[in-house]
């Protein structure tokens, strides 16, 4: 990954390291909502959450002149903070927030005007959920940054700290186990009632 | 058992890929995690109004500000404000001015012509005061140690004397004492007993056993 002069991130970091307005502007309308959901991963609640995504934000602004376009800015920015991250991560396991449903959460489901379909989706959420809990902290994080934050895999390699070899390996392992805790959570009740549900769509 | 086609759908399957993937159709059981993983992933949170002011803030710095970004404001506390105070005061800013005289080689000079003028009287006037005293001490001490030197001179002389006396009796007395002891050995042993040639058995051994 060498650097290029002209990669978008790195010019939007050197313009807002400069102290343009529409450039800091234009980094919050691309990564804050994408660190803020992914904040909320970690902490679990909103409170927590928007601490967090502040301090990375803060942290953001500060290093900004220091980022060299080698890397994707998103995972960059949250590299600065992974430590505050991991804390945070660690305690809200602890106290089972991260990984429990959160009502927040259930109230950003799509609405929904069939009650049955609606109840599935509760189910199907509370089985990941809870298959996340299951899993050790590693497993869960690599499944959480890209499958359910839609990260990519350079993004989520950069913020872990890893080869991305080692994070598609382990994804692939994370994956499966995740599945495995899935389908037995859902059983072939909920298998079977999904399939129709999904024909229903969209809902 | 896991199928190879399952676990190969699993191990790969991410939300966003579409649901138009033919193991889908197939297994309910990989359709129903592709389902649930797509629902997890859709639920998203907006960024809070509130937060987003925030972090706009964070690169709007306040007027005046030192940093570019927003820092706690803390009081100074008295102590450290007097301390602060105390390195502006004139007098520790400028440090004192060294007169002019030291700083010319010109003053310097002058200064050293002067004080060798005014003090070279002084030197001159030790030196023969030094000579003087030592001319003193030298007609106090030579007297003295001639005197010693003789006395000396007659003390090893009646040591040596008395020496030589007594060396000279020693030497009588031993001297007699081997004369008196060779006169006592020569009449108790006869004349006939010794025996000039020790090659000769016949002439010494006539008191031996046969």
């Amino acid at each position: 990954m060498t650097a290029l002069p002209s990669s978008p991130d790195l010019l939007l970091a050197r313009r807002a390291a400069n102290g343009r307005a529409d450039a800091w502007e234009e980094l919050l309308a691309l990564y804050g909502e994408r660190v803020y959901n992914l904040a909320f991963h970690f902490a679990g609640s909103s409170a927590d959450a928007e601490d967090l995504t502040q301090e990375i934000f803060l942290r953001l602004y500060q290093n900004l002149r220091l980022y060299r376009g080698d890397v994707p800015l998103a995972g960059w920015a949250m590299r600065l903070s992974r430590n505050l991250c991991i804390d945070h991560y660690r305690r809200a396991r602890r106290e089972s927030r991260s990984t429990a449903l959160s009502e927040e959460l259930l109230e950003r489901l799509p609405a929904c005007d069939d009650p049955q379909a609606e109840a599935q989706k509760r189910q199907q959420l509370r089985a990941v959920y809870r298959g996340l809990e299951e899993m050790s902290e590693e497993m869960a994080e690599v499944v959480v940054l890209r499958d359910l934050q839609g990260w990519s895999l350079e993004e989520a390699a950069v913020f872990l700290e890893l080869p991305v070899g080692t994070v598609k390996s382990r994804l692939h392992r994370a994956r499966l186990e995740l599945a495995g805790r899935v389908t037995a959570k859902l059983g072939p009740q909920g298998a079977s009632t999904l399939v129709p549900a999904l024909e229903a769509e969209p809902c | 058992m896991l199928s190879w086609s399952c676990r190969r759908f699993r191990a790969r399957f991410t939300p966003g890929s579409g649901p138009s993937h033919p193991h889908r159709g197939v297994c309910r059981e990989c359709d129903a995690f592709a389902a649930a993983m797509e629902t997890a992933a859709g639920v998203r949170l907006p960024l809070p109004a509130g937060l987003r002011k925030s972090l706009r803030e964070t690169a709007a710095p306040t007027e005046g500000a030192v940093l570019p970004f927003p820092v706690p404001r803390l009081a100074v506390p008295p102590a450290l404000s007097g301390r602060l105070s105390a390195l502006a005061e004139p007098a520790l800013l400028t440090p004192p001015v060294p007169p002019n005289w030291l700083l010319t080689p010109r003053y310097a000079v002058a200064a050293s012509a002067v004080l060798a003028l005014l003090l070279g009287p002084f030197f001159v006037r030790g030196t023969d005061r030094g000579l003087e005293a030592l001319g003193a001490v030298r007609e106090e001490v030579s007297p003295l140690l001639r005197r010693t030197g003789e006395e000396g001179r007659a003390e090893i002389g009646k040591l040596r004397t008395g020496a030589v006396a007594a060396y000279s009796a020693a030497r009588r007395s031993v001297s007699e004492s081997f004369n008196g002891l060779s006169a006592r050995l020569s009449t108790i042993v006869p004349e006939d007993f010794t025996n000039p040639d020790p090659e000769d058995e016949s002439a010494g051994s006539s008191r031996r056993p046969q």
